[in-house]
């Protein structure tokens, strides 16, 4: 900026110098040329004032000599010859004879009066020579050049002196000039201006006074013309250049000698210095060319220099630009520039579309389209706080905007700084896009919060199994601890058949204890690892709550309580669902209200169909209630939560693993249900379960589950005489079995493994055997090989013997899998005396 | 090129029709003032509103010329200078460059223009300032000599004369038809002066005479220079002798301009002194009427003859330079080929400029040899050779002085420095402007039109434009000014019993014109009325009278007024012809009872708005 200045000043300086010294050059020459034009015209005008100095000499000198002549002539006739002779030598207009008193008689004899004044006076009586202009009204005025002579008489007319008369056009060709082309004028005039003789070329008008003339057509002032007048009155000398009639004139003037009379002379500035003027011209045209082309030469390189400059300067804006433009174009930032007057939008980057959404025209015909995208309404637009902004500073906000196109919300840092461009205050604003960051920002705090609830769950859940350990441990070691030292004391007092067989009763339970324990964590550790996958198979409500009853006969009379099992409204007994999962909710409540409800105490157990418009699908409510210890507000919130287990229960008194709530939660939620608890403490606990369940389309059974009071177990099965083959590589478990089997009433062969007893089973005859019981997992041949290759049997009737597996594997898949190699049933190890009976008994019923 | 015409053409076109629309609206008279400040031109005699104002008028469609009537000597505008009302122009008939010293500091030098430099040397030398400096500038010349009635001259075979001895006996011989020979109005005194002078013009003009002539006329000339003694006795002589020759009767010094005529016209007298203007009215009317020289009784013949009138600008011009232009523009319209001739249509003058062309009318062609020959004297015409030769001529005819006693009285009379101061009969202590207003018209004209009603007992009194000289200042009035307050001189009165609707066709006539009476061509030119008031529209031909008011309403037709017209006689003739009004007319002129008025105490009336100009 200040370089350019600096080259503007010079450039400035050397325009000025040029003009200066060109000015300077013209005033020289034209000073030059005034001068030699002046010096030319007062020498030619000079000439021409001679002439007619001359002329007048002459005709003074021809006068004296006529009157000399007249002295000696007497002849008139020869005098008129004489005049009329010498009026065609000299030119005059005629000769006159005049008297004292003015009146005068010419050559021809004509008489007049000469119209003399004061002038008579000084020819006659003084005897000067005069020349005055005489004038007939009427008439052209003539010069009279009059001389006194000798009295005398011409025909009969009394004269003093004589004269001879000149006409206007007789002088002018004394004042004529072959100069100038015939463009000069020529006056002689009086001294007030008044014109004696006029020799105007140019102007047909006739000029009377040569003052007033230039007082109205000339550009002289009243001052220049006072000096003229007081020059012509002092017989002065004198030059000027002068516009007259819009036309650049030399004046010159100088006295005549003669009278008052001084002659001016006008000549066009053009036709004097026309050669002077084309010197002039010439070279002056000369130095502008020189001067042009050093200029010009200047002129070119300053605007070759400038044009590389420029074009380094292009280059490195288009350099700049397209840098800019990609950068731009592949930022998140919005460049603005902003006029401070009216706001207005110098520059916007191109890739504010992509990032708001708004196009650049749009921003350009105003920076208010942004606010249209404000979030929130009521927060202050940028723009009213931009004028807050010094020159050098910035300023910096946050602002949400949702974009008009996807209503997506994006949120920019804007940062504006003031800066002063070309004496102009403008603003630069760059929005940059950080929703990404608040993005990133968000999940990492979501992330963080999440993996502190995690490490927080992680936390808890490693206190839960480190206290389930504890708890474990403490509620394994102790039935564990009641088996040996029950079996120590046993054997110690083997004679006593009373105490071993109160030691035996004892370490049964724990035996029990211990398994159901086991059960439940693996149970639970399936649930979790999702490895339990419900089953829906055809169930009957009714028969379901029958045999749970069945089961649970048996610990309801023992701990001498009151079961009661009721069904309302249930209009769709035959549903789909997983019976076993099901069955093994329903058993855990019901087993929890038997562990939890003291002697005597009551527990009711109702299903109700609960009306849906669900077509296909029936919501049933089952409540477990029981008037037991009830819980704790407190612990009915965690009672759902593996491992939790109600501090005040007491293991001494009630036995439990901890997890049959919180597994027949996760099942229950699995089935798409709820189950919630509403319990208070020695009031009791209910337990509700709502579930929705597929409705068989044909109802099959239409028995209603009829309001019963209480249900014993009836111990006779009807399985005496019935030939079980048994398949057991543990001898241990081989021979309880064998002995729980025994008790009620069956045949037992045994048999060590599957092949064993394929072998056995092949030998044998049709109905040698009712039904064989197959450990699963043996050496030689596993109970699914050895059960396929009896189905497999080329004896029909041997081949659909029934089997039912016996296995520590309880879960689904491996039931699924026994049920795949033809068997017939499942039983859970270790044998549980009910449920072995009961799947016998099933089995057998089923036959 | 074709375009740049045609743009110059049309402008050319437009200019042509700007110019043309001013003429017409100027002629309206300047309803439509500008603001620029009018210019006041004196003229010395109501003859000039007749064409040659008008013309001036025209000329200057954008200049709004206020044209009053003045005098016909440089007491008057002495007078006027004295009291601080100069007017812009002045114009005056009697002039010598001796009277005209005391006005030459107030009057603007005129040598270094061209209306100066376009008279011829020999004129303009006697209006030529020992400074060389330049106040006046003549216009075109009267010729003044002796009219001769040819057919009188041709019925009793009575030769024209062409000398002095042929001029006494063609008198004799028509004394002997009982005819007078020679007459001249010799009740003025102009009349006396001039004879005195032309009868002895080539001795006035000889060496001697001429030199005692340029000291008599010398303004420098601080001495009192009477009568040249070689010259002078033999004029008186010259006259004495014409008196008897001619047969001049004393009664003939109460002659004036009318019987002198009349007696011409009527074939009484053969020969009168007039004028070239008379010699063509003459013939005009079908009367063969000649012009001859004064005859000099040492043969010689002369014409005399005098400007029309010279003009002159108040200095105080100058000090306005728009204004002065505009008063510039107006000299040289006055003074200019046209102006000139719109003087009686330049048929009986002469040129003294050499920018005029005048033609000559073939009744004056017996002048040209005259003109020719240079035999054309100027008159000496100081305001003290006429009113000394009215008194030495008079008393020459009547016999009281011969050659001698005239000469001596005539030379005493001149060389008398005593200053008599008039006595003062009227003071007037406001002046009232002679600036013609749309609204009111001229506070001068109303206060004299208001007095004059009042002189003549009337209802209402209307005067033309030409009625007053406008003076009506702040000042002592001398018997001589107070006359000088009417002018012409001849201006005359009439009385008539009118209705209401005879007066507004009267004053109608007036504003609008009628044919041979005097036709309103500016604002200026407007009449004054009192006793009424008046409204008045400018259109493009003239002036339209609208509405006539009395006290305040419109004027009834049928009220009975008296009414007292002013006017010259040629203008009244049309308005006398009309029997209608029955007009009684004043054998005194208004001059003359204005004075008495003025003596017997009359009072000047205070203006009034009689005027509304729209």
């Amino acid at each position: 900026m200040k370089e350019r200045a600096k080259g503007a000043i010079i450039s400035v300086i050397i325009v000025v110098l040029l003009v200066l010294l060109g000015g300077a050059y013209y005033r020289f020459v034209s000073k030059t040329i005034y001068s030699e034009s002046v010096s030319h015209l007062t020498e030619v005008f000079h000439q021409a004032n001679v002439s007619l100095h001359n002329l007048i000499e002459s005709n003074y000198g021809n006068i004296h000599l006529w009157s000399d002549y007249l002295e000696y002539e007497d002849d008139e006739s020869r005098i008129e010859n004489h005049f009329i002779k010498a009026k065609e030598d000299a030119g005059f207009t005629d000769f006159y004879f005049i008297s004292r008193d003015g009146k005068y008689v010419s050559v021809s004899g004509e008489k007049g009066n000469m119209d003399f004044k004061t002038e008579m006076y000084s020819l006659i009586l003084e005897k000067k020579d005069i020349v005055i202009r005489s004038a007939i009204p009427g008439h052209p005025q003539v010069i009279i050049f009059a001389a006194p002579a000798k009295k005398a008489t011409y025909k009969g007319f009394k004269y003093e002196a004589i004269g001879v008369g000149y006409s206007n056009g007789a002088l002018i060709n004394e004042l004529k000039t072959d100069s100038f082309n015939g463009e000069a004028s020529s006056f002689v005039v009086h001294s007030d201006g008044r014109v004696v003789v006029d020799n105007a070329q140019q102007d047909d008008r006739n000029v009377y006074n040569f003052v007033s003339a230039l007082s109205k057509h000339s550009s002289m002032t009243g001052e220049e013309i006072d000096d003229l007048c007081a020059d012509l009155k002092n017989s002065m000398s004198g030059a000027g250049l002068i516009t007259l009639s819009d036309t650049d004139c030399y004046m010159i003037y100088e006295p005549v000698g003669i009278d008052d009379w001084s002659i001016i002379s006008v000549v066009p500035a053009k036709t004097v210095n026309s050669s002077m003027n084309r010197l002039q011209s010439i070279t002056m045209v000369i130095a502008a060319v020189i001067m042009m082309i050093i200029g010009g030469l200047l002129l070119l390189y300053i605007i070759r220099r400038n044009r590389l400059r420029l074009q380094e300067k292009d280059m490195e804006i288009l350099y700049r630009d397209e840098m800019f433009n990609k950068v731009s174009i592949n930022m998140d930032d919005v460049f603005l520039m902003l006029d401070s007057h009216k706001l207005r939008v110098d520059y916007v980057s191109p890739n504010i579309e992509k990032i708001t959404g708004i196009s650049q025209n749009q921003v350009r015909r105003s920076i208010h389209e942004i606010d249209a995208f404000v979030e929130q309404s009521d927060t202050v637009l940028i723009w009213e706080q931009l004028p807050d902004i010094l020159p050098g500073e910035q300023r910096e906000w946050d602002r949400k905007y949702v974009l008009w196109k996807t209503g997506e919300v994006r949120w920019f840092h804007v940062v504006a700084f003031c800066s002063e461009i070309m004496d102009e205050k403008k603003y630069i604003l760059v929005m940059s896009d950080r929703t990404k960051d608040i993005h990133i920002k968000e999940e990492l705090e979501s992330a963080v919060a999440a993996a502190e609830d995690a490490l927080k769950l992680a936390k808890a859940a490693s206190k839960a199994k480190s206290t389930f350990l504890s708890n474990m441990s403490h509620d394994i070691r102790t039935p564990m601890k009641a088996v040996i030292g029950f079996a120590t004391l046993g054997l110690a007092n083997v004679d006593d058949r009373e105490k071993v067989k109160d030691y035996l009763s004892k370490i049964l339970s724990s035996g029990n204890h211990l398994l159901s324990l086991i059960n439940d964590i693996l149970d639970m550790s399936r649930i979790e690892s999702g490895k339990i996958v419900l089953e829906e198979t055809e169930a009957n409500l009714s028969d379901m709550l029958h045999d749970i009853k069945t089961i649970v006969s048996g610990q309801i009379s023992a701990k001498q309580l009151k079961l009661f099992m009721d069904a309302i409204d249930v209009t769709d007994e035959n549903v789909y669902c997983d019976r076993t999962r099901l069955n093994q909710i329903l058993l855990n409540l019901i087993s929890n209200a038997i562990k939890f409800t003291p002697a005597g105490g009551i527990i009711s157990v109702r299903i109700k169909q609960i009306h849906n418009n669900i077509e296909g699908m029936g919501s049933y409510e089952i409540r477990v209630k029981d008037n037991g210890i009830g819980m704790s507000p407190e612990f009915a919130k965690k009672i759902f939560e593996p491992f939790e287990r109600e501090r005040n229960s007491t293991v001494s008194k009630i036995q439990g693993t901890g997890l049959g709530m919180a597994i027949s939660k996760n099942i229950i939620d699995m089935m798409g249900g709820t189950i919630e608890v509403v319990t208070e403490p020695d009031k009791g606990t209910e337990f509700i379960v709502r579930l929705s369940l597929r409705i068989q389309p044909e109802s099959v059974h239409t028995v209603r589950i009829k309001d019963q009071n209480y249900l014993y177990v009836n111990a006779d099965n009807g399985f005496s005489g019935k030939h079980i083959l048994l398949v057991e590589d543990n001898e241990l478990n081989k021979e309880i079995t064998k002995e729980i089997l025994r008790e009620h009433g069956f045949i037992i062969d045994t048999a060590d493994d599957g092949l064993q007893a394929l072998e056995r089973i092949e030998s044998s005859e049709p109905g040698d055997y009712d039904l064989v019981l197959m450990d699963i997992q043996m050496p030689v041949m596993d109970g699914y090989e050895a059960s396929k290759r009896i189905r497999s049997l080329d004896n029909s009737r041997l081949a659909s013997i029934p089997v039912i597996a016996m296995t520590a594997n309880v879960f689904s898949e491996d039931r699924r899998k026994a049920a795949e190699c033809g068997m017939n049933g499942f039983i859970a190890k270790p044998i549980v005396v009910e449920e072995m009976i009961t799947a016998l008994k099933s089995v057998f019923d089923s036959l | 090129m074709k375009r740049i015409k045609d743009i110059k053409r049309l402008i050319s076109i437009l200019l042509i029709t700007v110019m043309t629309a001013g003429l017409i609206t100027g002629c309206a008279g300047s309803g439509e003032s500008s603001d620029r400040e009018s210019v006041t031109v004196y003229m010395w005699s109501s003859v000039l509103l007749d064409s040659y104002a008008p013309y001036i008028q025209e000329q200057l469609p954008d200049v709004d010329v206020e044209f009053i009537v003045g005098n016909n000597d440089l007491d008057y505008y002495k007078f006027l200078k004295e009291n601080g009302q100069l007017p812009d122009i002045i114009t005056c008939r009697r002039f010598s460059l001796h009277d005209a010293n005391d006005l030459k500091d107030s009057l603007l030098d005129l040598s270094t223009t061209e209306e100066a430099g376009a008279v011829y040397d020999s004129y303009i030398g006697n209006f030529t300032n020992t400074d060389d400096t330049i106040n006046w500038i003549p216009l075109c010349g009267e010729a003044d000599g002796l009219v001769a009635n040819k057919e009188l001259f041709d019925k009793y075979n009575i030769p024209l004369p062409t000398d002095y001895d042929s001029l006494v006996s063609a008198c004799k011989k028509f004394e002997q038809q009982g005819i007078r020979g020679f007459v001249a109005d010799f009740a003025y005194d102009y009349t006396c002066m001039e004879i005195l002078q032309g009868l002895s013009i080539s001795e006035i003009n000889s060496m001697e005479g001429r030199l005692w002539r340029s000291k008599y006329e010398d303004p420098a000339n601080l001495e009192v220079t009477g009568l040249d003694r070689e010259i002078w006795p033999g004029v008186f002589q010259r006259m004495e002798n014409f008196i008897k020759d001619v047969n001049i009767q004393p009664e003939d010094i109460n002659l004036d301009y009318d019987p002198t005529i009349n007696m011409f016209m009527e074939g009484k007298a053969a020969i009168i002194r007039s004028g070239g203007s008379n010699t063509v009215a003459f013939n005009d009317m079908g009367i063969e009427a000649v012009f001859l020289p004064y005859f000099c009784q040492d043969g010689e013949e002369w014409m005399l003859t005098y400007p029309a009138f010279q003009v002159a600008v108040n200095k105080d011009a100058e000090s306005d330079e728009s204004h002065m232009k505009d008063v510039m523009k107006v000299l040289e319209v006055m003074v200019s080929d046209g102006g000139q001739n719109s003087l009686a249509e330049g048929q009986h003058v002469i040129t003294y400029s050499q920018n005029v062309n005048l033609e000559m009318s073939p009744a004056l062609d017996n002048l040209k040899k005259n003109i020719e020959q240079n035999q054309m004297y100027i008159r000496i015409a100081s305001n003290d050779f006429f009113a000394t030769s009215l008194d030495v001529v008079h008393k020459m005819i009547t016999g009281e002085y011969d050659a001698q006693q005239a000469y001596t009285e005539f030379n005493r009379q001149l060389e008398d420095t005593s200053v008599t101061e008039p006595e003062k009969i009227l003071t007037i202590d406001e002046t009232y402007s002679n600036r013609f207003k749309p609204e009111g018209g001229r506070e001068s004209s109303s206060a004299m039109a208001g007095s004059l009603r009042d002189l003549y007992g009337s209802d209402v009194l209307i005067a033309p434009a030409y009625s007053f000289t406008e003076t009506v200042i702040k000042a002592d009035y001398s018997e001589e000014m107070v006359s000088s307050m009417i002018m012409p001189n001849t201006l005359l009165a009439w009385d008539s019993q009118m209705t209401g609707a005879q007066l507004k066709n009267y004053i109608k006539a007036s504003v609008e014109g009628i044919d041979g009476g005097f036709r309103p061509f500016n604002q200026g030119m407007l009449p004054a009325v009192s006793g009424v008031s008046i409204e008045v529209e400018a259109s493009d031909d003239g002036f339209v009278l609208t509405k006539v008011l009395k006290d305040g309403k419109e004027l009834d037709d049928n009220e009975k007024l008296k009414v007292t017209c002013l006017n010259t006689q040629g203008f009244m003739d049309p308005f006398l012809a009309d029997e209608e009004y029955k007009f009684r007319g004043y054998e005194l002129r208004v001059s003359e009872q204005w004075l008495e008025y003025i003596k017997n105490g009359g009072n000047i009336a205070a203006p009034e708005a009689y005027i509304t100009l729209k």
